[in-house]
């Protein structure tokens, strides 16, 4: 067990130089990132810019072939599994179990962090807090959308009590409205103490909810920005929009 | 690894199994089959057992009827023995199904066993019997592939595979999980034989002791199968190659491995056939001497022998009648070219499942069968040990006849002649006693410790997939 990096404890994640490479096909190229407490963090890129494989990287669930990713002060090529303890994640695809409840689904994915009696009342708290209906609590999820399949991922989250929540693409597939609403979520989340970072390459939503966000390129990171608000934002999301026809254009 | 998280995976996943139709679809038609073929081969076993003793009631009685009559017409009215059937012989019929069930005891010649069941059926036989052992052996393997190719398979394609590693859940747990999932629904299929071995032990510690060399060698089989498709599933990126890998495999080790190995077998030790035996011994007896031949050189010397040994000129002259004692070297010699043609056929048998059984190093299907055929009392050990206690029963029934022949008759007139029916009861006639498991040693040995070696292999290859697992 190592020692949590005091020095690091205002910083909820910390990424010190990370490289990783697919074989040889280098992917990120000594990434430099660091992500308050509290916050709503974006990481902005387009197609094959090493998003997810960040997310990945520090889920534990890929080793950097150098550099450091520190999670809550725990490095996480060391101590994965105590960081996966303290990370609720929701992938792009956001998949559960189709022949299980939403209820059952949560207990599963529960029972695999550790909790394996958890509390029926926090479970239902969870699922309202989402604003997934009652009603969709005890169906099959095979008939759940991708917004209730998120929003029950999420849940889990809330259940878990986890301090960081990690959405990859958390509005593709999603309209508007949908869209609209996972944002107020994320707004709820963030107002119950939870930090959230998000991979994606919708700048419109970026606008609306990240506090801060950096844009990745090419496993590198171009630019960091804080929330676009006042006199400023006209002038930065021009400066964004350059920024992103430069990536979809190279 | 905890335990927690296990039994939360070995749950969820019975969970998901009961509520997939395909699956509990598969799953009735599969224990409707095993119960069906537990029911129709145990009911076909004791059928079989109850006509046996029947027919050896019907032999000894025949046998008791004959009158006063002269003893070489008791050599060649012959007597009949029948195998007696295991108490596992309805689970595993194994070479049951081919090989004789009775021999008939004659004086002159050996013959084979006769009556099996595969000669006595109509061609539907070539389908093989629906055994237990079969269920268990072979669509056992299948169900759980069924069962099985999409665990973690599903869980990769769809993207929940991360999900569950972010959840906190090892991979090591995630692959135990299952493959304790997919062993525990293969245990499942174990209970009828689980009953028949609880019946046994009732009835006889014998045959309890083969029940639980079966039920230790089916877990481990169940076990190796349910690993090796845990693995597989959990390494490939695709449910559909996971499904196919599976099936490639379950072929090969399955259904075209053992016919492959036997038939290779059969091909580099040929076998001659019983016919084939019967023109070399008459050939070879030839070759010997003939006894009815006044000037076949072995007899005429055997002749001198007797009568310079009882220092007479002439065979009536004998105390004894010289027929008799014909007949008895007679017997002697056609027994002994049919033992050196038996002992070199029973060599390229031993030959032929030799080398069936070193194919099995490479597939534990083929152990288990030739452990499951071993315990249950069905394999050609077994079979062998009764083809041999007939011949030393044939021998000595035959030798005791034509000691009573030489004995209890004169050479003068000799056809003419009778004696006694009082000798027919004691002529010695021992009854057949089946062997104990231990006729089988070595092959149970060799096969328990190939489905050892495996089991252990398997494991390890659990280990590196949920080491691999967790590398992403």
């Amino acid at each position: 067990m190592s020692a949590i990096d005091t020095t690091l404890a205002s910083t909820l994640v910390q990424i010190d130089n990370l490289h990783f490479s697919y074989g040889n096909q280098a992917v990120l190229h000594g990434v430099n990132l660091s992500i308050a407490r509290g916050q709503i963090y974006a990481i902005l890129g387009g197609n094959g810019a090493g998003k997810s494989t960040l997310l990945k990287i520090m889920l534990g669930l890929l080793n950097p072939g150098a550099g450091s990713v520190h999670v809550n002060g725990l490095c996480v090529q060391r101590n994965a599994e105590a960081i996966r303890a303290q990370i609720a994640y929701v992938p792009e695809l956001v998949a559960v179990y189709p022949l299980l409840s939403g209820m059952e689904n949560l207990r599963y994915f529960l029972a695999l962090s550790g909790q394996t009696k958890p509390n029926s009342a926090s479970l239902e708290a969870a699922l309202h807090a989402v604003g997934l209906s009652e009603a969709a609590w005890h169906q099959r999820s095979s008939g759940y959308s991708k917004g209730m399949r998120q929003k029950l991922v999420i849940a889990l989250a809330l259940a878990r009590k986890t301090p960081l929540l990690l959405l990859d693409e958390p509005s593709s597939g999603l309209d508007p409205a949908a869209t609209a609403e996972l944002h107020r979520l994320l707004r709820s989340l963030q107002q119950r103490g939870l930090s959230v970072v998000m991979v994606t390459h919708d700048l419109l939503a970026v606008t609306e909810i990240a506090d801060a966000f950096c844009f990745l390129r090419k496993g590198q990171v171009l630019q960091e920005f804080s929330h676009i608000s006042g006199a400023d934002s006209f002038g930065q999301l021009q400066q964004l929009q350059q920024l992103y026809r430069m990536d979809v254009l190279a | 690894m905890r335990r927690s998280v296990i039994t939360a995976i070995v749950y969820t996943q019975w969970q998901r199994w009961l509520r997939d139709r395909a699956v509990l679809s598969l799953a009735v038609c599969m224990s409707v089959l095993l119960l069906c073929s537990v029911w129709l081969s145990v009911q076909h076993a004791r059928s079989q057992a109850e006509q046996r003793t029947v027919m050896q009631a019907a032999a000894q009685a025949d046998w008791d009827a004959q009158p006063d009559r002269h003893p070489h017409r008791v050599v060649h009215f012959g007597d009949f023995v029948y195998k007696p059937v295991q108490f596992f012989a309805g689970f595993d019929p194994g070479v049951e199904l081919y090989a004789g069930s009775s021999v008939y005891l004659e004086g002159h010649r050996q013959n084979s066993a006769n009556f099996s069941e595969a000669s006595q059926s109509s061609s539907l036989q070539q389908f093989g019997a629906l055994s237990p052992a079969f269920v268990l052996q072979t669509l056992l393997p299948l169900l759980l592939i069924f069962l099985g190719f999409s665990s973690i398979s599903q869980e990769r394609e769809a993207g929940l595979l991360t999900q569950l590693l972010a959840s906190g859940a090892a991979s090591t747990e995630l692959i135990v999980g299952q493959f304790l999932a997919l062993l525990s629904a293969a245990l499942i299929a174990l209970i009828p034989l689980v009953a028949l071995v609880l019946y046994a032990w009732v009835g006889s510690a014998a045959d309890a002791l083969r029940g639980a060399v079966l039920l230790l060698g089916y877990a481990a089989y169940a076990s190796i199968c349910a690993a090796i498709i845990t693995c597989v599933a959990s390494q490939v990126r695709s449910t559909h190659a996971a499904l196919m890998a599976c099936l490639t495999l379950w072929v090969f080790a399955c259904v075209a491995g053992p016919r492959l190995a036997s038939q290779s077998a059969s091909a580099a030790f040929a076998a001659p056939n019983w016919v084939e035996i019967e023109v070399a011994a008459e050939t070879k007896l030839k070759q010997i001497g003939d006894s009815h031949d006044p000037n076949d050189p072995y007899f005429a010397e055997f002749k001198r022998r007797t009568l310079a040994e009882h220092g007479v000129a002439r065979v009536e002259d004998l105390p004894f009648n010289y027929g008799g004692l014909l007949m008895q070297e007679g017997e002697r010699m056609t027994a002994e070219v049919f033992n050196t043609l038996n002992t070199e056929l029973q060599a390229q048998f031993a030959a032929q499942n030799q080398r069936v059984r070193n194919v099995a190093w490479l597939n534990p299907m083929m152990a288990l069968s030739a452990l499951s055929m071993s315990a249950a009392g069905t394999d050609y050990a077994h079979h062998a040990h009764f083809l041999r206690a007939t011949e030393v029963r044939r021998f000595a029934m035959i030798q005791a006849l034509n000691k009573i022949h030489t004995e209890h008759t004169t050479f003068v007139s000799d056809k003419d002649q009778r004696v006694s029916a009082s000798f027919w009861q004691k002529t010695p006639r021992p009854a057949y006693q089946a062997p104990g498991i231990g006729i089988a040693q070595p092959i149970l040995l060799q096969s328990a410790l190939i489905l050892l070696v495996w089991l252990a292999l398997a494991l390890g290859l659990l280990r590196w997939a949920a080491n691999r697992l967790a590398r992403g």
